[in-house]
């Protein structure tokens, strides 16, 4: 009995996976395979979706669109990761007030609306003279640039990769209490200074936290197209769209459905690929095993 | 028992003889709130047709999503077998529901004599393959803003301005435009002469079809890849922005800075946009200093015409039966009621889009709106949007390609290999030639 009870419990929850995850997950390699249109209905077409996506011939914006995704995803990660675990650093040796404010301060972009944080992004950047940019450029005499057709990914990698930062500073910052005081004491008393402190003790015991947010971040931005298509629809041409943003406006734009079914399920290989390559490289069994 | 008996058979005989009233159920889309006499008038055509006799309610659901949510909620309904008996549409997707056989033809339940009534472009836009699919409601008239101030700088009078720019476009040609667009530029009275829509959109295939581009082979009803004409319309693109005439960014541009420089006289021409947003300049304050304009200062200062050609390219919405109806005789009988004169020059003036019926010219309150009557003269001489159940693919690849040609990343030659290549891939039997 003892051994079924746990079973019970989670078979409530197995379910709802079941339903809203895995049969939808089934479904699309089903529709993958179809030439599945508007009508929701398409005759069975075996691989043909995932020729035309391998043929230079037939798609020929492939492969910008999967070096768009990884620079996407790295770079988006980088900024993420590497500002929030700097600014918990830096907030961990404040205390009282400044700490508060530097770090709700941070967390503004987390509360700010989807629409809202893509259209700031979008007046930032506007091509125009009316473009916040433009008219600080305008302000120091300079000229007007078309940033967003002369930096699409720069832009978006910006627009999301500081919208992580609030969530990684807040779990970096509360896993940087955990750390005992003891430990940072005694390496003071033998005489490390802050960087070796930083390095040597703290972001070493941050790994299983910075092992979770890459993973973490790293699914979130392979999916991730919203802002994507608000500050820059994928454009221009197609130098900003991400393989997330290309199944999506051929799945529901263009009602291709076979085809946007066959490049999510490319998607969720290459998901699996990086949480797989993720889990070896930060040892994740053996850290869960432990109970870190 | 018996008197039980007695009863229930009376009850049984009440209940056979009367009649019911058919519930028909309807939905329309907005996705703003302004159109919603688009689901007003049907609740009125029914209780017209009560007062003649016809026992029929009618449930109307006024949809505010967006066109794609609408869209895929009429897809999963029709699947499921809970769609309604009226869907309104934009002429569009009228082939994609035709060939899905989501929608049945007209021809045979609309009176003929009504349809006689309708300019032939708005019932152009509801045909696929030779028949009527929908009863138009509306139309979206495409067409070109310039800038009369602009035009008074340069040294035209009121009279001259008229007469070479005339709102049907009759004997101008793109390169007098062009042409106006360079002095203005030199003259430093514009940054800009012209700025195109910032999205997939008509105006592309416009440049196209005056260019003498097809679209849609009307025999095989397939989609044509026009390579002369198509080249033609990315040269054009290539030569504005090379110019100075089209800014390179074009397609990164905001809607609120179009609709900025648009108002305050910096761009001699608008090629991307439709009637009604002479309507949204006195709803939304873009201009910098003056705010909303007024409707003063719009004949003051803006001009409207048609595409050259003239091209200008009319987008119809309307009323469809829906194949999975059990009543699509009374529902024809609704959508006749549903497009009267009058309920539909209430719903143009509401919505301030275009007549789709000759008729409503002849409304009282129709005719004291001068800006609308100027738009019925673009309707008689325009074209409809080029209809076939895969445009949109073909309309986001000429965009592509578009923006493509106008950052300098494609050459005219290499954007038009991209659309042959994508086309053939993503489009079934297209026509290149």
């Amino acid at each position: 009995m003892k051994k079924i009870v746990p079973y019970i419990f989670l078979l409530p929850f197995m379910v709802i996976v079941t339903v809203f995850y895995l049969l939808p997950a089934i479904f699309n390699i089903y529709i993958s395979l179809t030439d599945m249109d508007s009508a929701l209905e398409g005759k069975f077409v075996g691989l043909e979706n995932f020729k035309i996506m391998f043929s230079m011939e037939a798609d020929p914006v492939m492969p910008q669109v999967v070096l768009n995704t990884i620079l996407f995803v790295v770079f988006s990660l980088i900024l993420t990761l590497g500002l929030g675990l700097f600014i918990a650093l830096l907030t961990y040796d404040m205390r009282g007030f400044w700490r508060n404010f530097f770090r709700v301060i941070w967390f503004i972009p987390r509360t700010t609306p989807p629409v809202v944080w893509g259209f700031l992004w979008v007046w930032t950047f506007d091509p125009s003279k009316y473009g916040l940019m433009n008219m600080l450029m305008r302000s120091l005499g300079l000229g007007t640039k078309s940033w967003l057709s002369q930096y699409p990914l720069l832009i978006v990698i910006l627009a999301n990769g500081i919208l992580g930062v609030p969530y990684a500073m807040t779990i970096l910052g509360a896993s940087l209490e955990t750390i005992p005081t003891s430990i940072i004491e005694a390496s003071q008393i033998d005489g490390a200074n802050w960087f070796q402190t930083t390095f040597y003790i703290k972001i070493p015991l941050l790994k299983w936290p910075l092992a979770f947010l890459t993973i973490w971040y790293s699914l979130s931005f392979l999916t991730s197209f919203q802002y994507i298509y608000i500050i820059t629809k994928g454009g221009p041409f197609y130098d900003s769209t991400t393989l997330a943003l290309y199944a999506y406006k051929k799945a529901f734009m263009h009602m291709d459905l076979g085809y946007g079914a066959a490049l999510s399920i490319i998607l969720i290989l290459i998901s699996l690929v990086t949480v797989i390559v993720l889990w070896k490289k930060f040892y994740l069994g053996a850290l869960s095993q432990e109970g870190v | 028992m018996k008197r039980f008996v007695l009863l229930l058979l009376i009850f049984l005989i009440t209940i056979s003889s009367s009649t019911f009233p058919v519930f028909l159920k309807a939905v329309t889309i907005g996705p703003g709130p302004v159109p919603i006499t688009r689901a007003k008038n049907l609740e009125i055509a029914a209780e017209r047709l009560r007062e003649k006799g016809i026992d029929v309610e009618i449930d109307v659901t006024f949809s505010r999503e967006k066109f794609t949510e609408y869209r895929k909620v009429f897809a999963l309904r029709y699947k499921t077998g809970q769609v309604e008996d009226i869907h309104s549409e934009d002429s569009g997707i009228i082939p994609e529901y035709a060939e899905n056989g989501q929608i049945i033809p007209l021809d045979d339940l609309i009176s003929k004599d009504l349809l006689k009534d309708f300019y032939p472009v708005a019932l152009k836009c509801m045909t696929w393959k030779g028949k009527l699919y929908a009863l138009p409601i509306e139309l979206v008239v495409y067409n070109i803003f310039y800038r009369k101030d602009v035009l008074r700088k340069m040294g035209y009078t009121d009279e001259e301005i008229e007469k070479m720019l005339p709102v049907d476009a009759h004997g101008v040609s793109l390169y007098e435009l062009i042409d106006l667009a360079k002095r203005a530029k030199e003259m430093g009275l514009v940054e800009w002469g012209f700025l195109h829509r910032p999205s997939p959109g008509g105006y592309f295939h416009m440049i196209t079809a005056m260019f003498g581009g097809e679209f849609v082979d009307e025999k095989t009803g397939k989609l044509i890849i026009d390579t002369d004409a198509l080249l033609k319309n990315f040269k054009f693109h290539r030569y504005l922005v090379e110019n100075g005439l089209l800014p390179k960014d074009m397609t990164s541009w905001s809607w609120k800075t179009i609709h900025k420089y648009i108002v305050e006289g910096k761009t001699l021409f608008w090629i991307g946009g439709h009637t009604g947003q002479w309507r949204e300049w006195q709803m939304v304050p873009y201009h910098e200093t003056l705010g909303k304009l007024t409707e003063e200062y719009l004949w003051k200062n803006m001009g409207i015409m048609a595409f050259p050609g003239p091209t200008s390219f009319v987008v119809a919405h309307g009323y469809t039966i829906v194949s999975r109806t059990k009543h699509k005789e009374l529902a024809a009988k609704v959508l006749e009621e549903a497009v009267a004169p009058n309920l539909l020059a209430k719903h143009c003036i509401t919505t301030f889009r275009g007549p789709v019926r000759k008729s409503v010219l002849e409304d009282p309150e129709f005719k004291k709106e001068k800006y609308l009557v100027l738009v019925s003269k673009i309707i008689e001489v325009a074209r409809p949007f080029p209809s076939h159940p895969e445009f949109s693919k073909y309309n986001s690849l000429i965009y592509d390609a578009i923006s493509g040609i106008e950052t300098g990343k494609l050459t005219p030659e290499e954007a038009l290999e991209f659309v042959i290549k994508r086309a053939k891939a993503e489009i079934k039997d297209v026509i290149v030639k």
